[in-house]
């Protein structure tokens, strides 16, 4: 986490001078204001995801978002595994709703925000509903005492932090293709302490490209790449 | 260093990539001393100059000189922006008409002069301008110092045109062959691949207002992007140079 704020904090400083320059705000062509929505939820994630952003300098804009995610994936017990030489056919079912914020600094000087390369940052808060399966072999020779089970949590404490670059282009005057392309570092967290979360669900949470697992510092969730496309309208 | 840390860092470097080339620049001077607000602007015949190599930058030459979508543009602009500004182009003007050969055209090359002789030599481009940024920082304007100052006799202009500020502006479009990118080819093969075949696109604009009252160059505009000047880029770029110009000078 101390890393994320880290270089997040350093890449806001080497930028700033480019949010400095001018403080009066052009937009595009006088247009200021972007609805839009993101794609790759719809395709990956079974989900949908909406948002506005507002350019209010030269160079930089903020933006909010609400993010709905419903996803199944393979569950990979491995006490399972070793039982039956594969993995079980059912999946579990991940459903978060987030909303997040994000600022986005373009880098160009010839032209005015929202048009153009960009680096962003933005943080996601939310909650989610976690539904899957949990396997116990109690006894290696005794197929019988297994338990296999449905597990439920209910309203864990998301978190994700995004940064990275991306561009924005404007069509016809008033459509916006949004392209960015960032790392993901993700939390899942639910009280008390839930051992089935930290082994079995949260390093899968947050990235949706590529997804390293593991933890980053003491937090607990995924750590990957994401890429997100969105299609919008400049309105005004 | 944990994992997942040497991949944030492999990450930042990754990102840092593709951002190092990819900017677009902006260069603003302004006579700050200027107690007479730049409100009407009469335009010299605006430029516009396609210069296109195939084979290699010595055989660079212009191949295109129609500048009425770029005409347009400006006019747009300038009603959208609310700033008051007369183009006199040269289509609109007959071998009779002796002011427009005999003095505004001279004042046109004098702002030219002018505006070269305030920057240092070594950065000067093309047509007396320079469109090397590096020299001050983008985004940050710069008060014009410099004395040097374009002919008086040009003064009676201002009574004749209700207004003493004449403008030269213009773009100057460079097409050429690509030699690729070796360092991109490595890191980012595709997009390394394409640089070998895709042309590359400079087009600078700019835009030096002189007052013929005082002879001093007020305002001085350029911009550089990599792409084509197609209404698409343009129309944003002179939008927001108008606001510029009128924040900066205290226009309407």
């Amino acid at each position: 986490m101390k890393v994320v704020l880290k270089i997040s904090a350093l890449l806001l400083i080497l930028v700033w001078g480019s949010v400095t320059g001018y403080s009066q705000t052009s937009g595009y062509l006088g247009k200021r204001i972007i609805l839009n929505s993101e794609l790759f939820s719809s395709l990956f994630d079974k989900g949908y995801d909406g948002g506005a952003e507002y350019v209010f300098l030269r160079n930089l804009s903020f933006y909010a978002d609400y993010h709905y995610r419903n996803k199944n994936y393979r569950q990979r017990l491995l006490p399972y595994y070793t039982r039956y030489g594969k993995y079980p056919d059912e999946k579990a079912n991940f459903k978060s709703k987030n909303l997040s914020l994000g600022l986005k600094i373009y880098q160009n000087q010839a032209f005015t925000a929202p048009k153009g390369i960009y680096l962003f940052f933005q943080y996601a808060y939310g909650r989610a509903d976690i539904e899957g399966n949990y396997f116990v072999m109690n006894d290696e020779f005794d197929p019988d005492s297994d338990q296999y089970y449905l597990y439920r949590i209910k309203n864990a404490r998301s978190r994700i932090i995004d940064y990275g670059f991306g561009v924005q282009n404007i069509l016809w005057k008033f459509v916006t293709v949004d392209f960015k392309f960032g790392i993901t570092s993700a939390k899942l967290s639910v009280e008390p302490k839930n051992e089935y979360l930290i082994d079995e669900v949260a390093y899968k949470y947050g990235p949706n490209f590529i997804n390293w697992g593991g933890t980053l510092g003491r937090e607990t969730g995924g750590l990957g790449l994401s890429a997100r496309f969105k299609v919008g309208l400049l309105l005004f | 260093m944990k994992t997942t840390n040497l991949y944030t860092l492999l990450f930042i470097c990754v990102l840092a990539f593709p951002l190092s080339g990819c900017y677009t620049f902006l260069h603003v001077d302004v006579k700050q001393s200027t107690n007479n607000p730049v409100t009407r602007v009469i335009v010299i015949d605006p430029e516009f100059e396609k210069i296109e190599s195939k084979n290699s930058l010595r055989n660079l030459s212009i191949v295109d000189n129609n500048n009425q979508e770029f005409i347009e543009s400006l006019k747009d602009n300038a009603e959208k922006t609310k700033v008051e500004v007369d183009i006199i182009e040269h289509q609109n003007i007959s071998n009779k008409n002796l002011n427009y050969f005999n003095v505004l055209l001279n004042l046109k090359r004098d702002i030219y002069n002018a505006s070269r002789l305030q920057q240092p030599p070594d950065k000067i481009f093309y047509r007396n301008i320079s469109f090397n940024s590096s020299w001050t920082k983008p985004g940050k304007t710069q008060d014009i110092k410099n004395p040097i100052n374009i002919p008086s006799k040009y003064s009676y202009l201002a009574k004749k045109y209700q207004t003493p500020f004449f403008a030269v502006q213009g773009i100057l479009y460079v097409k050429k062959p690509n030699n690729g990118d070796l360092g991109q080819l490595m890191l980012v093969p595709p997009v390394g691949f394409a640089s070998f075949f895709k042309p590359d696109h400079n087009t600078h604009y700019y835009y030096i207002i002189a007052n013929v009252e005082t002879g001093e160059i007020v305002y001085r505009e350029y911009r550089t992007f990599y792409n084509k000047p197609s209404k698409v880029n343009l129309d944003p770029i002179i939008y927001d140079s108008y606001k510029v110009l009128t924040k900066l000078t205290g226009g309407k």
